[in-house]
């Protein structure tokens, strides 16, 4: 060892030595999980990872009830079905009202209200129903939320308002019916959707 | 040689009370390469933080075919180089920012001949050669395996090292040997 190595030492262990911090509680332990062996990865890991896999799942459930994306599990047909149902029923009670006349509303909500008893007896699930103030739309989607007025949504528990339920008092003529795809797979009325009866739509 | 130790402990990977062991072995000397690396006392510790933290995560995986401070050292060197990398964009951004007004900093431009401070102008992976091998005494191979490199290339580390130190330091430093013929 050459004489710059030497003195190279002197002088670091000068400088460093001195550095002596003590105990410093270290970070790690913040951090610290409780750490299990192979066995315990087993039999905790597993679970754990399911849970999460369930707790995802609840949550994106969670979140397409909430930001209303029907969870459709009957049959397509049978809610294009309805629509179109709605769309004649909605017509014939323009027609019995008379065009000047206003309370389509009235007129439609009973119809929904019926679809809707109609659905949950078939069901048999004693799924929330229009009639019952929950958010099921009456037609056995079960997945419209409620924060969506339905043309049938006018029941004790899930009120609309009443210018919306009996169509716009006095000042706002109601519209023709136009059969809109939303309208159709939702089973919402045509004119529904726009100001009679509650809205279709959001 | 310095600061060698003279008992190196058999250490179990992942377990927890012999991570706890290392740390309280080697928390000082890790921290002495990173000062000397750094040249700040506080940000040193900061690092040797995050490399314990670090470390702790990756023990089950350690395996004892290289010595256990020497497998920290090299999570600690890296920490320190980033912080040092860190730093560096730090400063050109000061310095731009700063471009065409005098700086305010009295030291700077002037040759330190502190040993920390020429030590810390030394590239990152340099000055840790340096300080593991005439601090901590460790070996060509020992060094290799702290920084994740060739016995040859720390070799060559340390001469180029050495040659800036002796350059930095001036009439402060014996003159280096002459390479043998």
């Amino acid at each position: 060892m050459g004489e710059f190595d030497r003195w190279l030492e002197r002088e670091l262990s000068h400088h460093l030595a001195q550095i002596d911090p003590g105990y410093v509680a270290p970070r790690y332990l913040e951090t610290k999980a409780p750490r299990r062996g192979p066995l315990g990865r087993l039999l905790y890991g597993v679970p754990a990872l399911a849970g999460a896999k369930l707790a995802t799942a609840g949550i994106l459930l969670a979140a397409a009830a909430s930001t209303g994306v029907a969870v459709d599990t009957v049959a397509t047909g049978q809610t294009t079905n309805w629509g179109q149902h709605v769309v004649q029923q909605v017509e014939k009670c323009k027609q019995e009202l008379g065009s000047n006349q206003h309370g389509i509303g009235q007129c439609v909500s009973q119809l929904a209200k019926q679809h809707g008893d109609d659905t949950s007896d078939q069901n048999g699930q004693g799924s929330p129903t229009p009639g019952n103030g929950g958010t099921d739309n009456g037609n056995g989607n079960g997945g419209r939320p409620s924060s969506l007025p339905t043309p049938q949504g006018q029941s004790d528990s899930h009120p609309t308002p009443q210018g919306q339920a009996q169509g716009q008092s006095g000042s706002h003529p109601t519209p023709p019916p136009h059969p809109t795809p939303n309208a159709n797979a939702n089973g919402n009325a045509g004119s529904g959707s726009n100001n009679a009866g509650g809205n279709g739509k959001p | 040689m310095t600061d060698h130790p003279e008992h190196r402990p058999e250490y179990k990977p992942g377990d927890d009370e012999d991570f706890n062991l290392l740390y309280r072995a080697s928390h000082a000397r890790i921290l002495r390469t990173l000062v000397a690396m750094l040249g700040d006392v506080a940000a040193a510790e900061d690092c040797v933080q995050d490399a314990f933290v670090k470390a702790y995560r990756a023990w089950p995986r350690w395996t004892p075919d290289a010595p256990a401070e020497a497998w920290l050292h090299r999570i600690a060197i890296r920490v320190a180089i980033s912080h040092r990398r860190r730093e560096r964009l730090r400063d050109a951004g000061a310095l731009i920012l700063r471009l065409g007004r005098p700086s305010d900093d009295p030291a700077e431009g002037v040759d330190s001949q502190d040993l920390l401070a020429a030590l810390r102008r030394l590239p990152s992976d340099q000055a840790a050669a340096v300080v593991l091998r005439h601090h901590h005494g460790y070996s060509n191979r020992e060094i290799a395996t702290a920084l994740g490199v060739p016995e040859s290339t720390v070799s060559a580390r340390l001469v180029a090292a050495k040659r800036k130190l002796r350059d930095a330091l001036g009439d402060a430093a014996p003159e280096l040997e002459p390479k043998p013929m």
